[in-house]
């Protein structure tokens, strides 16, 4: 996953948990364009020039996204990705996803992160997720309170930038 | 990673996949969707990949289809400029310059595909890919003969589960 970063000073302090509106989203949703277009053109450069791999892969991302806090101290950058237990584990987001939809039982396989999904897409896939887990080990970042202080940009699909609304599993995640 | 895409795979990545319907080469976005089980291989895929990235892109023009300019002008406060329409297009745009039909999965329906763009002539001759899969578990609605392919405006790829 794209790794974490401290805080741009345009962005103003406090905002209140609605992920429509809150303070920072016309910035964070200029910035997700910004990043959905660089994703699109790495895969291209890549592909033009006979460099088959890009962000570890082959193949485009389904959707990409970036989350700040409720400070905006920090943001970090995520895209859709297979599930990882072990990636998940080291921050306390696999543990609210095992809460949240596990009953508190274990998440470790990649059959259980589909099992427990409420939707279409596998628990723990989605570009929010990864984001937020990134979000989390940011040195200073690591006790955010995963529902209430973690906001959203728009979710964005970089081969044609045609935005698409949250999945259930992130609307119940993150409370949006 | 060889063999088939796992389905947690599938559902995360937007996956360029390639096959032939009857003298019709198809490029298809999976987005998220599971891929018919007839190009379902990795190695396949990832060979057809490279080969369409070694075609060179054309100047031929593209017809955009009608399904597409309806979606265009359904986000027309989205895609208001000019350079978003073309930002929105220009992958779609550029398969079909290598001679490709290219489709987009419908966001509701894994199941369905729609043309996007296709080579105003229909089917570039010169373009004869070594190794490209048939698609036996899926079919173009309606069919379009070769002799009104050029006519073609909408067409539907619709997956056999």
């Amino acid at each position: 996953m794209a790794a974490g970063y401290k805080r741009d000073d345009r962005i103003e302090k406090e905002m209140s948990k609605s992920n429509n509106s809150f303070q920072a989203k016309p910035y964070l949703d200029t910035q997700v364009d910004k990043y959905a277009d660089y994703v699109y053109a790495t895969f291209e450069y890549d592909r033009i020039n006979g460099r088959m791999k890009s962000f570890g892969d082959y193949y485009y991302p389904a959707m990409v996204s970036i989350c700040t806090d409720i400070n905006n101290q920090f943001q970090a950058e995520g895209y859709s990705d297979s599930p990882i237990a072990d990636e998940y584990g080291k921050t306390l987001l696999l543990k609210a996803m095992e809460d949240d939809f596990n009953q508190g039982n274990s998440i470790r396989d990649a059959n259980t992160f589909k099992k427990v999904s409420l939707c279409g897409h596998p628990l723990g896939q989605c570009a929010e997720q990864h984001a937020a887990n990134d979000l989390l080990q940011i040195n200073g970042a690591e006790n955010i309170t995963i529902k209430s202080e973690i906001f959203f940009s728009k979710a964005v699909r970089p081969v044609n930038r045609k935005v698409f609304g949250p999945c259930d599993n992130c609307k119940k995640l993150f409370d949006m | 990673m060889m063999g088939k895409f796992t389905i947690v795979y599938q559902r995360s990545h937007d996956i360029d996949w390639f096959a032939r319907v009857g003298h019709i080469y198809i490029h298809a976005m999976s987005f998220g969707g599971l891929l018919p089980a007839s190009v379902n291989t990795w190695i396949t895929n990832l060979n057809m990949l490279r080969m369409a990235y070694r075609m060179q892109i054309t100047d031929v023009n593209v017809v955009f289809s009608d399904y597409v300019e309806g979606v265009l002008r359904e986000n027309n406060e989205e895609l208001g400029h000019q350079q978003d329409r073309e930002r929105y297009l220009t992958h779609f745009r550029d398969m079909a310059r290598r001679g490709f039909w290219s489709f987009d999965r419908d966001p509701h329906n894994e199941d369905v595909y729609h043309l996007i763009a296709r080579p105003s002539e229909g089917i570039l001759n010169n373009r004869y890919i070594h190794g490209m899969p048939e698609l036996t578990d899926g079919r173009l609605e309606p069919n379009p003969s070769e002799r009104d392919m050029r006519d073609v405006r909408d067409v539907r790829l619709v997956i056999n589960r």
